[in-house]
């Protein structure tokens, strides 16, 4: 595509762009610009062009998309560029496997990963409504979502180095932002196990933080700038960095993007067709 | 005068020193895909290998939902490049 044809995809009258690109760009401008809105006639949309499982591939996609750029850019990812370009040789140390990749000797391909079974994914799920069953439901049609979106949330939310209960911390201030209880509801035991209460939750909607230890206060301010308007200033992300490793800052930022799309769309499914039980 | 709001990095890189110690070929064929597709940036792969757990479960999900899903690829690559830029991302 020309790069004034990129600029304008997306839009009603776009040119060089099919039917499922136009339905696929829309939905995801639903979902950046006007996500309370999403509802089932935006399904229905995707549904006359893209089947079942393609739908559910959109979606999720678009979930991702929402808020994983974010979190490269809350790291600061575009300060190793040069004009929106990644120039090796500028960078302050050597990369893995660069020199490999000059080499003519061909790439192993990239390995399929051991796939975590779609029931003891449900399963877990069910037990600690954490993520909601409905949710993993929803994906359950596509053949690798279910497994690929259920390990990174199982990596980075329910596991990890990061103690469980700021991540749970991090998953209520998400519901509430999103307004969508059921995203973090209060019975999940993933919430009661991590001490966290009605207390804790009146305290994220109140915006009042000041009950939390220092170290939640700061991963709940990244949080809530990633889930706010996407953008984490200097100070907040120093706060963190004050508290946090960086290798615990990257689990920290992966478990809101991995939530922060699909909670939107979560909760414009509820309610819909598309979580009825098939 | 015009300025211009030039972003700082925040997290390190972590060296190739470090990630090939690790001998992972999941992780190397990340690595070497990017620098021939040029996506994801070689430099976003080295900012979240620094959790190796974290980056594997995160690379498979983008890879496998990019790469070798239902839909045609470049439908996915238009929703990469215009949801970043709606969300006022580098893409």
């Amino acid at each position: 595509m020309t790069e004034k044809q990129l600029t304008k995809a997306g839009d009603a009258d776009a040119e060089g762009v099919t039917p499922r690109e136009q339905a696929a760009l829309r939905f995801g401008k639903r979902l950046c610009y006007e996500w309370p809105d999403l509802n089932q006639s935006d399904y229905e949309d995707l549904l006359r062009v893209f089947s079942e499982q393609e739908m559910i591939e959109v979606v999720t996609l678009c979930a991702w998309q929402f808020g994983g750029p974010n979190m490269l850019t809350s790291w600061g990812a575009e300060g190793y560029k040069r004009d929106g370009k990644v120039v090796l040789e500028a960078l302050p140390v050597r990369l893995a496997y660069m020199d490999a990749a000059k080499s003519e000797a061909p790439r192993a391909p990239i390995p399929h990963p051991p796939m975590l079974s779609i029931p003891d994914l449900l399963d877990r799920a069910m037990q600690r409504r954490s993520p909601p069953p409905a949710w993993l439901k929803f994906l359950s049609p596509h053949p690798i979502l279910p497994g690929t979106w259920g390990a990174l949330y199982e990596a980075v939310v329910e596991s990890g180095i990061v103690e469980n209960r700021i991540k749970q911390l991090q998953r209520v201030l998400l519901a509430e932002y999103v307004q969508c209880p059921a995203w973090a509801p209060e019975a999940s035991t993933s919430l009661t196990a991590a001490g966290i209460g009605s207390r804790e939750r009146t305290a994220i909607r109140a915006q009042d933080l000041t009950v939390f230890s220092r170290r939640e206060q700061a991963a709940l301010r990244y949080t809530e700038g990633l889930v706010g308007t996407g953008q984490v200033s200097d100070a907040v992300f120093d706060d963190l960095k004050a508290e946090f490793t960086e290798s615990e800052i990257v689990e920290l930022g992966y478990a809101v993007s991995v939530q922060n799309g699909a909670s939107r769309i979560f909760r414009s499914l509820l309610g819909t067709k598309c979580l009825q039980p098939r | 005068m015009n300025t211009v709001d030039i972003p700082r990095p925040r997290l390190s890189l972590v060296p190739g020193e470090v990630v090939e110690t690790w001998n992972d070929p999941e992780i190397e064929a990340h690595f070497r895909t990017s620098y021939i597709e040029g996506t994801p940036p070689p430099t976003s792969l080295s900012l979240d290998a620094h959790n190796r757990d974290t980056q594997r479960a995160g690379r498979r999900f983008m890879w496998f939902i990019f790469h070798e899903g239902l839909v045609e690829h470049r439908l996915k690559e238009l929703l990469r490049v215009k949801i970043a830029s709606w969300r006022n991302c580098d893409y």
